[in-house]
């Protein structure tokens, strides 16, 4: 089976096959051989060639997060079909003229200081996120008007979110 | 003592409590946000009631809830823990009203020390030094002209601060003005009150600070110092006892002076001085915590004394068992605190939940932590998921065996800081002892170790996938044999 894994900006192309009790595995055209312990638990260990190595894996909407000595991996997983695909769903991007502010880090909206259709100037605070014990200000991009405030005071953000668009 | 005691915290220090509470035959009630519904500490406590929504505004922070809970729990006392209304002198006296116990300082001491400009005063009317500054709140202007007198960076403080909340390090004229107002911004959120003060910014010191304990009779000890110097950005992450800065003489001259400080506000309790020490030995007064300290832990290895139990009883009334001439100190211990973070992005915190947790142990290794698989870590709250506390003979041993024991240390569903404390605990600074404030911050050089694993965590990755699809195909019974490996794999159903 062919399958493509992509580990934080890390590509691989990796082919697998089961021989008896243990895989056959070419990454990037090196070969290691495979064994995996039969344990139910997030926690497992496996054998990487000769090397013995406790992990702990999870998966999540088709995302593999593997962690190696305290260190979590975030490996998406595909097939040559949706490997694809992928590639040519990445051709789209934002709309040209508007800049979205995503949250740089999860936490609480505390503060929203400016409305829809407010001027804002570069590096003007929109609104105060409040995380890593810190209130955080959050200003705009560029010079502009705002667009939309996605968010509410009181309200939790995941990393990523949008908060606002300057337009 | 007490028959039952409600607790008014979450998490690692809820479960703390009510395991010192259990030790003394004390029925325990927990109390829990929506967010904490399913939490450990919960289930560990004889009874437990919810309080309200997740944001801690509208659960752990609301005085009436809890006391309510106390009302018809029956409980006697309440367990502050630290954080939240530990540290707040309207709830202790709002507890008095109720005839609950606080276990904590009186009201009044609180109030004395809680504020960082009266309590900067109260050290100066004892002598004890203090860090240049204003004792007092400062506008933009009077923090200009203090800025303009004594030279930049200087360090804005928020009056009823902790925890780095309203703390800023101005550097230069011109970022004073920001930083002022979100300081006070920051300050007037978590605390309710504004108010800002400057210091003289002391680039390099040692964060070193004492345990003191007194009873309800005016008796008032220490309890040996807790270096804290390993921060980053105003958190601590390593703490340890003792200091490798402090010698027998000056472990005197600091522990009398922090029972000064205490018995001149009349304290009870556990309470923490905290001081700078500069290279020179020379100490300046910082602040007191008049609470149990998130470094506990590492006191109560080389004294052998459990600090909650002892909270219990002088709350309880009881006088302090021991003199301030019994307390012995043994060894080295160290306390690393595991949060949930992400120190290969600038430790920005990480949500989620624990998929798996495998805590270390063997001789000496202590985990204070409330996680279990499936526990949620949310931003409601503060970031630490677990406290690994080592003890050693010497501080060389307590390194050794804290590494040892983070390499068996297994949190499986986020990031955490392991990964930071592995290589910090190698670093030859680190071991020689060559510490300070902005160690970390400044020196201190975390590589980004992550690359070394990228292909083995693609190739079990794909490993994983690869039996997931096999198991969804189905094949003819018989076609292949199946190892016993496989055939459990499939029960899995992940």
């Amino acid at each position: 089976m062919r399958l493509f894994a992509h580990s934080n900006g890390h590509d691989f192309e990796i082919e697998v096959s089961a021989e008896r009790d243990r895989l056959h595995v070419v990454c990037n055209g090196k070969e290691i051989v495979v064994a995996l312990d039969d344990q139910k638990s997030s926690i497992r260990t496996a054998f990487l060639g000769d090397r013995r190595l406790d992990f702990g894996w999870d998966r999540r909407d088709g995302t593999y997060s593997v962690q190696i000595e305290g260190v979590e991996y975030e490996v998406v997983v595909r097939d040559a079909r949706s490997e694809l695909l992928a590639k040519a769903a990445q051709v789209a991007g934002p709309a040209a003229g508007v800049a979205e502010v995503r949250a740089p880090i999860p936490g609480l909206i505390t503060k929203v200081l400016l409305n829809p259709g407010d001027a804002v100037q570069k590096d003007q605070a929109v609104l105060c996120l409040d995380a890593m014990k810190l209130e955080n200000e959050i200003p705009a991009p560029r010079d502009g008007t705002v667009r939309s405030v996605e968010v509410r005071p009181g309200q939790a953000v995941e990393k990523g979110q949008l908060l606002f668009v300057i337009g | 003592m007490f028959r039952k005691v409600l607790v008014a915290n979450r998490g690692e220090i809820a479960l703390r409590v009510i395991r010192a509470c259990k030790e003394l035959g004390v029925r325990t009630v927990a109390v829990y946000s929506d967010a904490d519904r399913w939490s450990n500490y919960v289930s560990q406590a004889d009874e437990s009631y919810p309080i309200g929504p997740a944001p801690a505004r509208e659960s752990y922070l609301r005085i009436d809830a809890i006391l309510d809970v106390a009302r018809r729990s029956g409980a006697q006392a309440v367990h502050p823990g630290y954080g939240f209304l530990s540290e707040n002198a309207r709830f202790s006296e709002a507890c008095a009203k109720a005839k609950v116990k606080f276990i904590g300082p009186r009201a009044e001491s609180i109030r004395a020390v809680g504020n960082k400009i009266a309590a900067r005063k109260a050290a100066e009317k004892l002598g004890v030094p203090v860090v240049p500054g204003i004792s007092g709140a400062v506008d933009e202007a009077r923090a200009r002209a203090f800025g303009t007198a004594q030279g930049y960076p200087i360090l804005l403080k928020a009056a009823g601060g902790g925890g780095g909340k309203g703390l800023r390090v101005v550097r230069q004229e011109r970022d004073l003005a920001r930083a002022i107002r979100e300081a006070g911004s920051e300050a007037g959120h978590a605390f309710g009150d504004g108010t800002v003060f400057v210091e003289k910014y002391v680039p390099r010191p040692r964060h070193v600070e004492v345990q003191v304990f007194g009873d309800a009779r005016g008796n008032v000890l220490h309890l040996g110092e807790r270096e804290c110097s390993v921060q980053r950005r105003h958190q601590k992450l390593v703490e340890e006892s003792p200091s490798v800065a402090v010698d027998g003489a000056l472990r005197q001259r600091l522990g009398d002076t922090a029972v000064a400080l205490a018995r001149s506000v009349g304290y009870e309790n556990a309470g923490t001085c905290e001081f700078l020490l500069d290279e020179h030995g020379k100490f300046f007064f910082l602040e007191v915590n008049s609470r149990l300290q998130v470094e506990h832990p590492v006191t109560e290895m080389v004294t052998g004394l459990d600090l909650v139990q002892l909270q219990l009883r002088v709350a309880a009334g009881e006088k302090l068992p021991f003199a301030q001439g019994d307390v012995r100190w043994h060894g080295h211990a160290l306390q690393t605190r595991v949060c949930a973070e992400d120190p290969f992005n600038n430790f920005a915190p990480v949500t989620g939940e624990v998929a798996g947790v495998r805590f270390p142990s063997g001789p000496f290794v202590r985990v204070d932590s409330d996680l279990v698989p499936r526990s949620q870590v949310t931003v409601y709250y503060d970031s630490l998921v677990a406290k690994l506390i080592c003890w050693a003979g010497d501080r060389e041993e307590a390194v050794g065996r804290t590494l040892r024991a983070l390499r068996e240390f297994k949190i499986v569903g986020f990031q955490t800081t392991i990964p930071f404390h592995l290589q910090l605990l190698q670093d030859a600074r680190f071991r020689a002892g060559r510490i300070h404030t902005k160690f970390v911050d400044e020196e201190f050089d975390f590589k980004d170790v992550k690359a070394a694993h990228h292909a083995e965590a693609a190739v079990l990755a794909a490993a994983l996938e690869f039996l997931r699809r096999e198991q969804a195909t189905p094949r003819y019974a018989g076609a292949r044999p199946l190892s016993p490996w496989k055939l459990a794999f499939r029960e899995d159903g992940r």
